[in-house]
């Protein structure tokens, strides 16, 4: 549970016959603990390639079997029933099964909006309806009814309508725009009989869509609402009729899909296996990733399987494949709301120090100091207890954040803003900001000097010497900060002499000539890159430093909130006073709340993840059996 | 109704864009370099003009110094992303409707994603092969292309597209595939709303771009419409209100009237004859000797887009328009390189790869 790095993983080499390969791969996808991603081909001599009609297959029934459980909305199991190897023909079966599945949700799908079109229609018509009902006028006319002209009503987007019209010139036509509904204009067109064919194409490609009057309505304007009411009715019961067929089509095929599940479960780890074996007649061999705890296990269940065919070489990731090798990452459930706050950054890189615990405390801490209030911190934490079912990762994040506000809340005294509620335990932050802006200060040359550490600690592990010893994030890097902030501190206290600055020099130069090394520039560039980067690594160190003083200002900003919400209330008598104090602490509560998270999240993104963090790992993911994660 | 966009592109953000601009225009290959790329195997020589294109760094990547032996479709996603590269760089400081109609002109590369996809659908063709022919916009890509790959027709990619940027072209689109079934329709219907999307964009530009956009997107749309109207009636012959209807408006030479006078010809003499007399002139003195057919036509309307894209970028102060100069010269530019590579690659004689990509 308590970790700092990802758990250590082997590089694995399985040299297999290729028979064996689909026993091998379940064996691996049960144990959950062999991933393929990333892992390079060494034997330059088994350059074959396999079962490229079995993925094919795989892929298209993977594609179905996604479109399928999204459209008949099914819940996925957890685990297959009756492991074994699925066979390319019983793949095949399934994949066509499923073929036939989609294609009656395809079906489906189209009366689904064919009946959104019939809905649209119908709007179209009424808004129609509203605008001639006026006239009193025989629908006929509307319907193409005449002898001699050829009359259209009809719907088209507004873009086509001047396009249209100029076309309709040409063959003769009219066009006469009624009224513009949406993006869609109703439009009435007219011309001699004689030329109707020579429009058709031409209407089709303005989608032109004609509106047919029912038959019913011709000549009876008086009964065209409940016509059109009527045709409401008959689009609400097809509507009802689609969604029970659908129902009952999912429930009919349920089991199906559910078993192709597992078949596709079951397939997918050859297939991904298949995906990357090379090989020369039947000889093959698979890389991958593999936890270091599960190897034995795997090479005795491979061995037992498969007898002495299989050949298993296995070896500890080399310095330079840290970054093709996968991260298991902190997985505690108690922090998982933090470490979902890491991901966003990135995943650390194999070897690298994971950040999880030290994220978690120190977010937790950095909140509680700038938000420091009792009443507030037991409200995020009975809306923790409220949305514990509903949000059960945000609730766990309210619940520490909160813990942190309520323990600085008796630090500070503060409860919903009072201050003689309870005794301060230190001090109101108002009462010696400058103390405040101290203890920030220091926090954050501790908080910097700590991640220089971790820093070093990562470049050291990842065997980059010169860079642990000589960059500006090294021990030089260190070094140059902790003479910064003591040279500073002399100058504070009248006790500066010029040659101090040797002690800043020293790691500069240390730092420089690293930079010298790392550059394939001219001489003339390299030294313009070193005086500028110099200079700037400088400036960030004091910025970053400067830059944890928020954690006061935002205390003391608390306190200044508070002050401001009572001066109002105080203004007010009655319940108009007791309202302002609850609004405002509410406004606090929430405003501040958020801007605080925010800014906590800031430090420790820049000032404390860019300092040391590659966050250029990728997740392990083993080969599983898991239907669910087929999506 | 008109949307209305009070951001504006900054002074300062334009100058960014200015210096970038002219930093990449250094990029641009002459006539004589094109000419040294179709007459050299000699790798120096090419790798010289290569890395005068600014693509040096390119070709190594690939591990293609020897130009005779690349693979195509990875120089040709390679050249794309160093454009797509380039022009975010540029389009990134832009605001507001400049910046929308600059990110949607770019959107054309998705547009042929687009059709790519309903082609091979269309087509039968295995989903590898369709992907295979896919540009790769990496980080930029909007469509969701694995969903669109696994789709069983062209009916499914076009409702797959539903709840994209490009859903109302989807839903034209689809409407047209209902009616005509054919892959012809599909096209046309795909271009329509795209050059749709962009005269609505510029015409919401401010009245100084516009006027100052207007000459060289109208001259993009009047090759589009007369390679089309060609097209249509010569060898589709679709009657001349159906033709009319298919093209585009936003032309700066081919009027709307100019246009309705033109589809009612049937033959491309009497067409080119009846051009408005300054572009019939232009292309007269540009196809002089050459045969007239649809795609002569196109390459020389096409030179012409970019021979005003480059005297405007050579004379006029910057400004929007010089960005699109810059994005239509590159984009064009790249494609010869790629074609001429990929000709050579093929062993295609000299001459054919100059009339294939029409450059004399």
């Amino acid at each position: 549970m308590f970790s700092l790095q990802s758990k250590p993983m082997q590089y694995m080499s399985l040299y297999l016959l290729k028979d064996d390969v689909p026993s091998a791969a379940i064996i691996l996808a049960q144990s959950q603990s062999f991933d393929l991603s990333k892992a390079n081909q060494e034997d330059s001599l088994l350059t074959e390639h396999y079962d490229e009609d079995y993925a094919n297959q795989f892929e298209q029934a993977l594609g179905r079997y996604k479109k399928v459980v999204f459209f008949l909305k099914i819940k996925l199991k957890n685990r297959v029933k009756n492991i074994s190897h699925i066979s390319y023909d019983y793949l095949k079966q399934s994949n066509e099964l499923l073929g036939e599945i989609w294609n009656q949700c395809i079906s489906f799908e189209i009366q689904q909006r064919k009946l959104l079109e019939q809905k649209r229609m119908i709007n179209h018509l009424k808004s129609l309806w509203k605008n001639i009902a006026k006239f009193d006028t025989d629908l006929s006319i509307l319907d193409n009814q005449l002898d001699f002209l050829d009359i259209r009503l009809g719907l088209m987007p507004s873009g086509h309508v001047i396009r249209l019209k100029k076309s309709l010139s040409l063959e003769g036509y009219y066009l006469l725009e009624h009224v513009q509904s949406g993006e869609n204009t109703h439009v009435l067109v007219a011309g001699l009989q004689e030329n109707q064919e020579k429009i058709q194409d031409l209407l089709d490609a303005a989608t032109f869509q004609k509106i047919q009057i029912p038959a019913e309505l011709h000549g009876q304007p008086d009964k065209v609402n409940s016509k059109i009411s009527d045709l409401e009715s008959q689009y609400h019961a097809e509507l009802m009729h689609l969604k029970l067929s659908i129902e009952i089509f999912q429930s009919r095929n349920i089991n199906q899909i559910l078993q192709v599940g597992d078949t596709l479960t079951l397939a997918r780890p050859y297939r991904l296996l298949s995906e990357q074996m090379h090989g020369i007649g039947a000889l093959v061999n698979v890389n991958g990733w593999i936890l270091q705890s599960q190897v034995e296990s795997i090479k005795n269940q491979l061995h037992n399987a498969l007898g002495k065919k299989a050949v298993i070489l296995t070896r500890a990731p080399h310095p330079d494949e840290y970054e093709i090798t996968p991260s298991v990452v902190n997985q505690s459930t108690i922090i998982k709301p933090f470490i979902k706050l890491i991901k966003h950054y990135g995943i650390p890189r194999y070897n690298e120090l994971d950040p999880s615990w030290f994220f978690t405390l120190s977010y937790i801490l950095m909140f509680g100091m700038m938000f420091g209030d009792i009443g507030h911190g037991l409200c995020f934490m009975g809306l923790a207890v409220l949305l514990l079912r509903k949000l059960p990762e945000f609730s766990m994040f309210l619940l520490f954040i909160g813990l942190s506000s309520v323990l600085f809340g008796f630090l500070y005294g503060s409860f919903f803003c009072y201050e003689h509620v309870f005794d301060a335990i230190w001090m109101t932050p108002l009462s010696d900001p400058i103390l405040m802006l101290e203890m920030a200060f220091w926090w954050g040359v501790g908080f910097i000097v700590l991640l220089n550490l971790f820093s070093i600690y990562n470049r050291f592990s990842a065997k980059k010497i010169r860079q642990a010893m000589m960059d500006g994030q090294g021990l030089s890097g260190l070094f140059l900060y902790l003479s910064m902030i003591w040279l500073g501190y002399q100058f504070i206290s009248d006790d500066y002499k010029s040659s101090y600055w040797l002690l800043v020099m020293i790691p500069l130069i240390m730092i420089g000539v690293n930079k010298w090394f790392d550059s394939d520039e001219t001489h003339g560039e390299r030294l313009l890159i070193i005086i500028i980067e110099s200079y700037e690594l400088m400036i960030n160190y004091l910025a970053n430093t400067i830059s944890f003083l928020r954690l006061a200002a935002f205390s003391l900003n608390h306190v200044a909130l508070a002050i401001t919400v009572f001066t109002l209330a105080d203004m007010l008598e009655g319940h108009a006073h007791w309202l302002v104090i609850v609004f405002g602490n509410l406004f606090i509560l929430l405003l501040e709340g958020a801007v605080v998270a925010i800014q906590t999240l800031r430090l420790e993104y820049y000032e404390g993840f860019s300092r040391f963090f590659y966050a250029d790992g990728f997740l392990f993911e083993p080969l599983n059996l898991s239907p669910k994660k087929l999506l | 109704m008109q949307r209305i966009n009070v951001i504006k592109t900054t002074p300062a953000k334009l100058s960014y864009s200015q210096t970038l601009v002219s930093l990449y225009s250094g990029c641009f290959l002459t006539h004589e370099d094109f000419d040294i790329l179709i007459k050299n195997d000699c790798s120096d020589d090419v790798n010289l003009v290569l890395s005068k294109a600014g693509l040096s760094h390119i070709i190594s990547e690939s591990n293609t110094i020897d130009v005779c032996s690349y693979n195509s479709e990875k120089l040709e996603s390679l050249f794309l992303s160093e454009f797509i590269n380039q022009s975010i760089n540029v389009v990134r400081s832009f605001s507001g409707t400049e910046h929308d109609l600059l990110f949607y002109w770019l959107r054309q590369i998705e547009i042929c994603n687009i059709k790519t996809i309903l082609r091979g659908k269309a087509m039968h063709r295995s989903n590898q092969a369709i992907e295979a022919e896919l540009f790769d916009l990496g980080p930029y890509t909007t469509l969701p292309i694995d969903a669109l790959i696994q789709t069983e027709d062209v009916a499914e990619v076009l409702r797959c597209l539903d709840n994209t940027f490009y859903a109302s072209l989807a839903f034209y689109t689809l409407k047209q595939y209902e009616q005509h079934n054919q892959i012809f329709s599909l096209e046309t219907s795909v271009d329509q709303q795209f050059f749709i999307g962009l005269v609505r964009r510029l015409n919401m530009l401010q009245s100084n771009d516009k006027s100052q956009l207007h000459p060289l997107l109208g001259r993009i749309i009047d090759q589009m419409n007369l390679v089309r109207l060609l097209r249509y009636r010569i060898n589709y012959k679709l009657s001349p209100s159906h033709t009319y209807f298919l093209l585009s408006s936003g032309g700066y030479r081919l009027k709307q009237q100019d246009l309705l006078n033109l589809v009612k010809l049937k033959k491309i003499d009497n067409l080119l004859t009846e051009l408005p007399a300054t572009l019939a002139t232009r292309l007269h003195s540009l196809l002089d000797g050459k045969q007239q057919s649809i795609q002569s036509i196109n390459s020389v309307m096409e030179s012409e887009v970019i021979d005003f894209a480059q005297y405007f970028l050579r004379v006029e102060s910057f400004c929007l328009t010089s960005v699109f100069a810059f994005l239509i010269i590159r984009r064009y530019q790249l494609s010869l390189v790629h074609a001429i590579l990929k000709g050579k690659a093929m062993n295609v004689n000299e001459q054919l790869i100059r009339f294939a990509i029409g450059l004399h």
